[in-house]
């Protein structure tokens, strides 16, 4: 029984260490309060979900297995501009006399916990009348009170969200949201049409293979009737399919028009003869009724059609969202001395504005800094793992988080001018260019079609100078027998079961057609920070003694600095006990941290600084000149004397060679494209090679943004499968370029929006689980697209020959779809993944 | 075996009100979204038509 608690792959943490009560962070060490929380954001929310009665959400989450985001006190009017009367204007539409709706993207909806807390917020706030969500889409539709006595503005509804843990955004790209929803209905629509009206044909139909139409004419007057009576109701019932019908006729026509061979012609072709020879039999009083056959028909290709435009739907709402990297708006200042500021929209800024970005914002300009010292976590930008201190005139980028103190930042650019802004316009163009990725099976549709439409004519020319009645009939046989539609339907129907199982295994495919496309054997190119390391900093190793860890746990708890988490962490899981007995703290910007005890000043921070105020120990100096250039190094001193030495590293995923060594096995490339420093990724490189007995075929460090989408783009245009992992907005446009983008857990938005997949946890280990999985699916698709041809083979011959009939071509027909069907859902392409993985 | 001439148109009209009544839940759009409310009936719930009420498709 595996008893410790796995967090996200970096945290290990012991069931009886105290977590925070709300997001379930390890706290510092035991013996503290409970409810322990880890911020003040946290403990709101706690209070606030009490206090509503909506306690037992903790409950139903554990349940879950789920864990909630961090709680967040919003800052002084961050959402202030969604009360303006424009924005209201753009994403509100009137509902009611006093009620609004909005529909709003949601940032950390993850689960059916979140799904109940946040319909909830009515509880929360009695202006909201109603709130629905889309965990599909991340969305969530609210209906709150906007006019009258109890109106409640939208920003107070945004700030509920955001304390929640939530990051409320106004959906964008509505339009074409809607026109997608619309276009989806329609399809709906043709296919609960087509199925009563298959199903009630169906019925009748079934009465007549029962023997009725075996009666001989002539017997009985009122049997003769009630014959008449059924065929007539087939073909009442079946008009309506034909309108369902309708998009295979225009399918059909542009196809002739532009002299394309596309499945919509044999069908169309089929449906057509097929009702109106059953049309003139029903006339004449005969047999030889297609409408169970046409009705059935058109239901099952409906489904198959509908199936597929879903998954393209999911796939181009990608490039719409990219603008949720930057903030919305930004805090200018609007005269020198820094006393008028205003919140404005990003859109307002122009160069040569001076803005303020305070300490945990995101840099929304690209600038150069007026005043101020801080450090800056580029990681979403450049790839780089480690922050970079800035100040005073050294330039800033957009997308940039300050981890330090505030700066005051002199605009050069803003908006669609800023570098991140052209990266993600490259991102978009990168995935326009990309080709139409066209299945085999499709292209091998189209020709089978002219095969079929041949066949059909020959058996016709064959058989019409004896009876033309006999070679309509035969041709007909060939035409529904022919129908390629379990060929049509054994391609989206295996990709659609594929994408459903393996979102359940937490992976989601978004273009579907990817999966064909990752079953070759193809290049893999992966990122360093976030895909094979960790992605955040981790004391590896320490020497010296241990008798200063208590004052550091208790300096380093209350920083935000990457390095000082990393040091908390380490010795809160050490156990160590905080010890506050110190005064007059500071934090040292870009350096470390200085406090004052009764001892002597403590000073702890990068060697730089520490050794500046403080003589190491022999055994520090030698660990010291033993570091290695890939490792983080903090020192601790107090009285002069720096006795303790941390060392930290961005370390390997445990997971990550034996992952790479499967991926190897299974025939594929290994690259590794990083923006991180030459000698850190060549190290990582050089243990991963070792350690899995594999080989990289390339490995480059230092990469720009650019230059990845250039590299990639180059291997794209060579290769038949390009692979890009990665997770950070710097990758986005080398993911949008690759055949196919894999963006792994904990992905930037941007990152995640281009690419093809997600893998919804972090590490080499799930994109083994997607390539074996993906395999597997193909191996599905080439069985199921040989079955419905060797069906269509074995039915067109016997047909041409004249010994089928078409009631037997139509039973077979929906037959051999069923059996796709049936074969495409019950092959466990991604479940058997997971289960071969825990076997192993 | 005359019946058959009442009950068959009447199973066509029967299933006609169904059309219908499928016509008017997609446009309502209530078929738009199908994996949230399979995770909503997990809850266990108290109150839950109460406090959230449908809210209606745009117009």
């Amino acid at each position: 029984m595996n008893t410790r608690l796995v967090t996200d792959g970096a945290h290990v943490a012991e069931p009886s260490a105290v977590v925070c009560a709300h997001c379930g962070q390890p706290g510092p060490a035991e013996g503290e309060a409970l409810p322990w929380f880890c911020c003040a954001g946290c403990r709101a929310v706690h209070a606030v979900l009490a206090g509503a009665g909506l306690g037992e959400y903790y409950a139903f989450r554990d349940r879950l297995g789920a864990r909630g985001s961090r709680g967040r006190e919003p800052a002084e009017s961050e959402f202030s501009e969604v009360d303006a009367p424009a924005f209201q204007r753009l994403y509100c539409d009137s509902v009611g006399e006093h009620t609004d709706r909005a529909e709003l993207e949601l940032g950390g909806l993850t689960c059916a916990a979140c799904v109940w807390l946040v319909e909830r917020l009515p509880r929360l706030e009695p202006a909201v009348v109603g709130a629905r969500v889309d965990l599909g889409r991340g969305r969530v539709a609210i209906e709150f009170v906007a006019r009258g006595p109890d109106r409640v503005p939208l920003s107070r509804i945004f700030e509920l969200l955001s304390r929640l843990g939530y990051s409320p955004r106004p959906a964008r790209g509505l339009a074409a949201d809607r026109q997608r929803k619309l276009e989806l209905r329609r399809l709906l629509l043709r296919i609960g049409v087509a199925a009563a009206s298959a199903g009630n044909v169906m019925l009748i139909a079934w009465a007549l293979y029962g023997g009725a139409d075996q009666t001989p004419s002539g017997a009985d007057a009122e049997v003769e009737a009630t014959l008449r009576l059924f065929h007539v109701a087939t073909w009442l019932a079946s008009l309506p399919a034909l309108w369902a019908a309708g998009l295979f006729f225009r399918g059909a026509l542009s196809s002739l028009r532009t002299r394309a061979p596309h499945m919509d012609l044999p069908i169309a072709l089929g449906i057509t003869t097929a009702f109106v020879w059953g049309t003139v039999s029903l006339w004449r009083g005969g047999q030889g009724l297609y409408f169970d056959t046409i009705t059935t028909l058109i239901f099952l290709l409906l489904i198959g059609r509908y199936l597929d435009v879903r998954q393209r739907a999911r796939a181009s709402q990608a490039a719409e969202l990219l603008n949720a990297v930057l903030p919305g708006q930004a805090k200018r200042l609007s005269s020198l001395d820094g006393t008028q500021l205003e919140s404005v929209a990003i859109e307002r800024i122009v160069a040569g504005d001076l803005v303020l970005v305070k300490s945990g914002e995101t840099v929304p300009v690209d600038g150069v800094v007026e005043a101020g010292v801080s450090t800056l976590d580029l990681s979403l930008m450049s790839g780089e793992s480690k922050p970079v201190s800035v100040g005073p005139e050294e330039p800033v980028l957009a997308g940039a988080l300050n981890l330090g103190s505030d700066l005051r930042i002199r605009v050069n650019q803003a908006g669609a001018e800023t570098r991140v802004a052209k990266l993600l316009d490259a991102v978009e163009r990168a995935a326009l260019e990309r080709a139409p990725l066209l299945g085999w099976a499709n292209r091998l549709a189209g020709r089978f079609t002219w095969v079929v439409l041949g066949c059909a004519l020959a058996v016709f020319l064959l058989w019409a100078p004896g009876s033309l009645e006999l070679g309509l009939s035969h041709a007909l046989s060939v035409l529904i027998v022919a129908c390629p539609c379990a060929l049509g339907m054994a391609t989206p129907l295996a990709l659609s079961a594929a994408t459903t199982q393996a979102a359940k295994s937490g992976i989601l495919v978004f273009g579907a057609a990817s999966l064909e496309r990752l079953a070759l054997p193809s290049r893999i190119v992966l990122d360093k920070t976030g895909t094979l390391t960790a992605g955040h900093l981790e004391v590896a190793r320490r020497v010296g003694p241990e008798d200063l860890d208590g004052l550091l746990l208790s300096l380093e708890g209350g920083t935000h600095h990457p390095v000082g988490r990393a040091m908390a962490g380490y010795l809160a899981a050490l156990g160590t006990q905080a010890d506050a007995t110190y005064f007059d703290a500071r934090e040292v910007l870009g350096a470390g941290l200085r406090a004052e005890t009764t001892a002597g000043p403590v000073l702890v921070g990068s060697p730089g600084f520490v050794l500046g105020a403080a003589q190491p120990t022999p055994e520090v100096r030698e660990a010291l000149s033993k570091a290695a250039a890939t490792e983080s190094v903090v020192l601790a001193a107090r009285a002069g004397v720096a006795s303790a030495a941390f060392f930290l590293t961005d370390s390997v995923r445990p997971d990550a060679a034996a992952s790479l060594r499967r991926l190897a096995e299974l025939g594929h490339e290994l690259c590794i494209l990083s923006g991180d420093r030459a000698e850190s990724v060549e190290h990582v490189a050089a243990t991963l090679a070792r350690e899995a007995g594999i080989r990289f075929a390339e490995v480059l460090a230092e990469v720009s943004p650019e230059q990845k989408l250039a590299r990639v783009k180059d291997w794209a245009s060579t290769r038949s499968s390009v692979v890009m992992v990665g997770d950070g907005v710097n990758d986005a446009g080398a993911l949008a370029a690759a055949h196919v983008g894999v963006a792994v857990g904990g992905a930037a938005e941007a990152a995640r929006l281009s690419a093809d997949v997600y893998l919804g946890r972090s590490g080499v280990s799930e994109l083994t689980r997607l390539m074996a999985g993906a395999r597997r699916t193909l191996r599905t698709i080439q069985r199921g697209v040989g079955f419905s041809l060797g069906y269509n083979a074995i039915g067109i011959g016997l047909a041409a020959a004249g010994l089928l009939s078409p009631l037997v071509a139509a039973i077979l027909m929906p037959v051999s779809s069923l059996t796709v069907v049936t074969h495409a859902f019950r092959s466990r392409s991604f479940r058997s993944a997971l289960s071969s993985e825990a076997r192993s | 075996m005359s019946v058959l001439f009442v009950v068959v148109p009447l199973a066509l009209l029967a299933s006609g009100a169904a059309v219908v009544a499928f016509i008017w839940a997609v446009r309502r759009g209530q078929l738009d979204d199908l994996t949230t409310p399979a995770h909503r009936m997990l809850e266990d719930d108290e109150s839950g038509r109460a406090s959230t009420p449908e809210v209606p498709p745009p117009a």
